[in-house]
């Protein structure tokens, strides 16, 4: 039993292996990667305009950069990440192996982790330099920040991913968009819905709506960490088991989804 | 539908639809079943389109059948559903195109389908030299697929079905888009494959290759399935003619008889094409050598001219056919 359990999380490793090499191999990463380091750069730029608080101000002005730059990343490979499976048909020979498909689903999901956790430490630190070459001071909410984030780029891809198990790239891009925006205005969507004191089905629906669509205002920390605001490590903790649920959640309904589809 | 531990695949019943459009469904298998006996080489003849590859992706479990099932037979005689993982330990599949992860080496290629099917890193990489040596492709360990002939992403392909030793190989369209260098190799590993015991079952809708390689084949034709069987028995059924060469004595010619007034003059004599159904063919046959004796001719030569696969395929498959296993 226990070495049956060893070889599906061997051949899940095995996905996600292959998985990352091709990722980390996309034209798309190194450019977003670029630009978000010239973004770090544009930072330090900007900081330099204000006399005081240069240090908070490139913190601040990076974070949105290193957080935009690591959603686009996650939306457009999670978005292909199944789909071009599909299209390239490599899939193939994948599933005739003895592998089920929500193996596939969480190996590719987990090599897409593995480059975004890469790709946004790579520019977490280097703003971190540049913030502390400005005279800032390490504190240990960056690391709940660097945590937060990588949850939240965690659910945009697990989103991503039940898009890419039955439809086309692009598309799937386009809802994944979508949510991710809609996500971080779910908190001023939602007391829009309690003030216009809607009836009836609609008021339904768009409660179910904010029941399932992700609140992704909950991992923006960025305002705390530029201004020294307290962001305890029990809120984060929530938050986490929040992001955690949301991707575990994702994951089962796209391996259920691409389990039932034809190829 | 009889199964035994002399069958390698079962294919009992197998019907799939695919829904292109709302109001009309494609029917792409209807009502296929046959059996591929073990250790044999399977060649699965049928145009484009007609449902080979429907069928092979079902064989290999990548789609679930609307009704029927497939099986795969292990060596104890128990029939193992296809899409079962049991039965893909069983199984080695190269798909149509070699649609492989290009940015992979040969070694990489190997080591990432080893681990999928669940074996040990060491054993992996002591396999890779006998199996690269296998599909010739030796020299090459280090290369990445990308830069990789379509001959050569055809041979990896052989390798990494192999890697697991399967008793069955399932072959889509093994050959296609292959110069005929590549079409030898490819034919020439098959069957070097198939004297180890191993069952192979491949596609094609090439006929000399299945002349050449296989020892059972089945048509398939807009999704059903038309005939399977032994080739020999196939052949051997459809037989078309016979040809008669004699000789008659000086100033003597066929036209004196009914009977063989169709020679025609050849170099040494005169031939005849004796044409008739299976049944009626021995007794015309007896008739003529008969007649040419009694007229003090010499008799040269009598030999059958049976169809070829071709002529099964493009003519007579489904007249010719019925009858034989379906």
């Amino acid at each position: 039993m226990k070495k049956e359990v060893l070889k599906l999380f061997k051949q899940i490793g095995a996905i996600a292996i292959v998985t990352f090499h091709e990722l980390i191999r996309e034209k798309i990463l190194w450019s977003s990667f670029l630009f978000g380091i010239l973004c770090v750069g544009l930072a330090y730029a900007v900081s330099q305009l204000s006399f005081v608080e240069s240090a908070r101000i490139a913190l601040s002005f990076g974070l949105t950069a290193v957080s935009i730059v690591g959603g686009l990343i996650s939306v457009v490979m999670g978005a292909s990440l199944i789909a071009k499976e599909v299209q390239n048909r490599t899939l193939y020979l994948v599933l005739t192996k003895s592998v089920w498909r929500w193996q596939l689903v969480l190996g590719r999901y987990l090599g897409l982790c593995g480059v975004l956790v890469l790709n946004t430490a790579c520019m977490i630190f280097i703003l971190f330099v540049v913030f502390l070459f400005l005279g800032g001071s390490f504190q240990i909410q960056f690391l709940q920040c660097l945590l937060l984030q990588l949850i939240e780029l965690g659910i945009l891809s697990s989103i991503a991913c039940i898009f890419s198990a039955f439809t086309t790239p692009t598309l799937a891009a386009v809802f994944t968009l979508g949510i991710w925006v809609i996500g971080h205005a779910m908190e001023g969507f939602q007391i829009v819905v309690k003030k216009a004191e809607i009836s009836g089905l609609l008021n339904g629906v768009l409660n179910i709506l904010i029941q399932v669509l992700p609140d992704l205002t909950r991992f923006d920390v960025k305002a705390q960490i530029a201004h020294t605001l307290p962001l305890t490590w029990l809120y984060t903790m929530h938050t986490v088991f929040y992001g955690v649920s949301y991707i575990v959640f994702a994951l089962v309904l796209s391996c259920f989804i691409f389990s039932k589809r034809d190829l | 539908m009889i199964m035994s531990q002399t069958q390698a695949i079962i294919v009992d019943n197998v019907s799939k639809k695919f829904q292109t459009s709302l109001l009309k469904p494609l029917l792409a298998l209807n009502q296929v079943s046959f059996l591929v006996p073990r250790g044999e080489v399977f060649g699965f003849l049928g145009p484009n389109g007609a449902g080979k590859t429907t069928l092979i992706k079902i064989i290999v479990g990548i789609l679930k059948a609307d009704h029927g099932k497939c099986f795969i037979v292990d060596s104890q005689g128990i029939p193992i559903e296809s899409f079962k993982r049991k039965a893909k330990l069983k199984l080695g599949y190269l798909p149509e195109r070699p649609y492989f992860h290009d940015f992979l080496t040969t070694t990489e290629f190997l080591l990432f389908h080893g681990r999928l099917m669940g074996l040990p890193d060491d054993e992996i990489y002591a396999k890779i030299p006998g199996l690269l040596e296998k599909v010739g492709l030796s020299a090459s360990r280090h290369q990445k697929l990308r830069t990789f002939s379509k001959g050569m992403l055809q041979r990896i392909g052989f390798a990494q079905t192999l890697l697991h030793d399967p008793d069955v190989l399932v072959l889509d369209e093994p050959m296609s888009g292959l110069d005929p260098v590549g079409r030898r190799e490819i034919r020439d590993i098959i069957t070097q494959i198939s004297q180890t015991g191993k069952t192979i079952f491949f596609s094609t809708h090439i006929i000399h290759d299945v002349e050449v390689i296989c020892t059972t084949v089945g048509f398939v034709q807009n999704g059903s399935l038309k005939g399977a069987g032994n080739i020999e028995f196939l052949l051997g059924k459809t037989l078309k003619s016979m040809e008669v060469r004699y000789s008659l004595p000086e100033k003597m010619g066929p036209i004196l008889s009914p009977l063989l007034s169709a020679s025609r003059k050849t170099m040494d004599g005169w031939a005849l094409d004796i044409e008739s159904t299976p049944d009626e063919l021995e007794k015309k046959i007896n008739e003529i050598l008969s007649l040419i004796l009694q007229q003090k001719g010499i008799i040269k030569s009598v030999s059958p001219r049976k169809s070829t696969l071709e002529d099964i395929f493009f003519e007579g498959s489904k007249a010719s056919l019925s009858g034989v296993q379906k």
